[in-house]
């Protein structure tokens, strides 16, 4: 049985804090309590200013910051400003309510920024209305940076970032508006990550911009759940997708319109639609890149010879990519097989008549890879020149450390040395990027081997795999060493909550190189 | 504190009147009533990392601010009373 504490809130200004229509700043400050009543903001109801480095929690740890309300929002129902550092950690429970902000209204020329905002929780529901972590609404040109989600449940209508957006003035095209995602991360949702349907009652969003540049989404819908109507422009660069659904209508853009006038993916975007259709599942499905590519343009009714795709992409990182890409449709599918398919994502493919391929980058270099073809065995020869991977699917048995929250602290330790202490919120420790090599040393400062830690954001096997989902924004931890478990049992990892402790590299933890 | 109004408890804050300079808060406040509202203008309210804890009653917004500042401040609305029950 659950306890919900109310707190109930006089209707006549519809906020705990600050009176409605008022302006300033709204620093530091942070609010305890569960919202149960419709139309109520926790600071304030209209506000014009900022808010920084505020936060909202539940009256009761690990309960709800918003239960059983619609249209309500943890910290102001309309927002005329910026929103800076301000998190929100709690479930919500209701209809169009909101973790955060409910709407945000840009004058138009000008532009708000949300910079380093972020909600966990729950996005629960019985209404099928959108409930979302950061935003409910913009509109005008609003700018979204390092904002991270992680929505833990499966509920439908949940979104991450932002349910409804429109221009300024509801359809004044006088200006180029932007709403942008820049390095944001989304965990989790069921609907979409980033965005939802625009505001329904605009038919038309000519001159709105969609950038959405090295972002991060793991959930079923990808960056974007619906866009409809036409005109739209829609930047995607250097994003990253995984875990969407295939086979319903589920692609990481899903494009309902009868005018796209330009989609640019560039940059080496890896979209998990195109993973799963084209590299995993290839083979036994009738040319999924194709279908991918015609539920963005099935109105068009030249599917087949329009290159929208092909002709924006740019991947430095797996340029066989791009010549399938310009490949004939009709070959597309032998093209996806044979592959490798890197643990960040990246997919090398090269035609059936080359018998291998050198990986760019080393093993020891902390790179996973999955490696398969339906056709032939397959021989992988690492740059060291062992060969020893044979058959026709290989998986190297890694596991993963899992269930961090956001604010966990990883301690990676070498020979009861700290070696390494950092968070998912502390960038100048964690780059997402690069691999960490550590080597591991005994007392006489002999190498015993090198673990890499692979900080990974994106990557999980499969929903149902047993390492869940890395429920943090962007941390996955591999440590693998090419010598045995006994020879460096000195490295240990661990969180700052004792029960996530681990002390040795045995069992999820160690990955052995070939 | 000069050039500041110091507040020590919720007396204190339903004296404050009409606000002419900084507003800090020197100690927690635990509120038995529905607190006077303060029209605080463009002037600061420095909680001072201190928590106010609102009463166990319907409840009404109590700042006004016309680009003031309110900063380093903790609200605990958690003591409420249980309305109902859920599995």
């Amino acid at each position: 049985m659950r306890q919900i504490n109310i707190l109930n809130i006089n209707e006549t200004n519809k906020s705990i804090l600050v009176n409605d229509n008022q302006s300033g700043t709204i620093s530091n400050v942070h609010l305890k309590v569960t919202i149960t009543q419709d139309n109520v903001a926790g600071f304030a109801n209209t506000f014009t200013g900022d808010l920084s480095e505020c936060s909202i929690i539940p009256a009761t740890d690990n309960d709800y910051i918003i239960y059983d309300a619609s249209e309500s929002a943890g910290f102001v129902k309309t927002l005329y400003g910026h929103m800076n550092r301000c998190y929100a950690i709690g479930d919500i429970y209701g209809s169009e309510s909101c973790a955060m902000i409910e709407s945000m209204i840009v004058p138009t020329g000008s532009h708000y920024n949300i910079k380093e905002c972020y909600f966990k929780g729950a996005l629960e529901n019985n209404f099928s209305s959108f409930n979302t972590g950061i935003v409910y609404y913009t509109e005008g040109t609003v700018l979204f940076e390092e904002c991270y989600v992680v929505i833990e449940n499966d509920y439908p209508y949940s979104v991450g970032i932002v349910a409804y957006y429109s221009l300024s003035g509801l359809g004044d095209t006088s200006d180029m508006e932007i709403i942008a995602f820049k390095n944001c991360y989304v965990y989790g949702g069921i609907m979409c990550g980033f965005m939802g349907p625009q505001n329904e009652i605009v038919t038309s969003l000519e001159g709105l911009n969609i950038y959405i540049e090295d972002c991060y989404a793991i959930g079923d819908f990808g960056l974007i759940l619906s866009l409809e109507g036409d005109d739209w422009i829609i930047n995607i660069s250097n994003c990253v997708c995984a875990d969407v659904l295939i086979g319903n209508n589920s692609d990481i853009v899903i494009i309902e319109s009868n005018n796209i006038i330009n989609i640019n993916i560039i940059k080496g975007s890896i979209l998990s639609a195109w993973n799963i259709n084209v590299w995993i599942a290839g083979s036994n499905e009738d040319y999924p890149m194709l279908r991918a590519f015609l539920n963005i343009d099935t109105s068009s009714g030249d599917a087949y010879e329009t290159d929208i795709w092909s002709g924006y992409i740019n991947s430095v990182s797996s340029p066989e990519l791009i010549s399938n890409m310009h490949a004939p449709w009709g070959e597309l599918n032998g093209g996806g097989d044979p592959h490798i398919k890197m643990l960040d994502g990246t997919v090398y493919t090269y035609p059936h008549e080359i018998g291998y391929l050198t990986l760019l980058k080393g093993i020891s270099d902390g790179v996973d890879f999955e490696i398969s073809c339906s056709a032939r065995k397959l021989t992988l020869q690492e740059r060291t020149g062992v060969k020893n991977v044979h058959g026709n699917i290989i998986k190297p048995n890694t596991k993963w450390l899992k269930d961090f929250s956001f604010f966990d602290n990883v301690t990676i330790k070498v020979n009861n040395d700290e070696y390494v202490t950092f968070n998912c919120i502390d960038p100048k420790i964690i780059d997402m990027h690069v691999n960490k090599l550590i080597t591991i040393n005994n007392s006489t400062n002999d190498i015993l081997g090198v673990c890499a830690i692979n900080l990974d954001k994106y990557y999980k096997k499969s929903k149902y795999f047993y390492c869940k989902i890395i429920n943090i924004p962007g941390l996955t931890i591999v440590i693998k060493s090419d010598k045995t478990t006994a020879d460096i049992n000195q490295v240990s990892i661990s969180l700052d909550r004792e029960k996530y402790m681990y002390h040795d590299l045995e069992g999820a933890m160690i990955k052995q190189v070939f | 504190m000069g050039g500041e109004i110091s507040i020590y408890n919720e007396a204190d804050w339903n004296g404050i009147g009409e606000v002419t300079q900084h507003i800090t808060l020197e100690s927690d406040i635990v509120f038995t009533s529905q607190p006077n509202n303060i029209d605080l203008k463009s002037y600061t309210f420095d909680g001072q990392n201190h928590t106010i804890t609102l009463p166990n009653i319907s409840m009404e917004s109590f700042i006004d601010m016309n680009y003031g500042n309110i900063k380093n401040l903790r609200i605990d609305a958690s003591n409420k009373y249980i309305k109902y029950q859920r599995n």
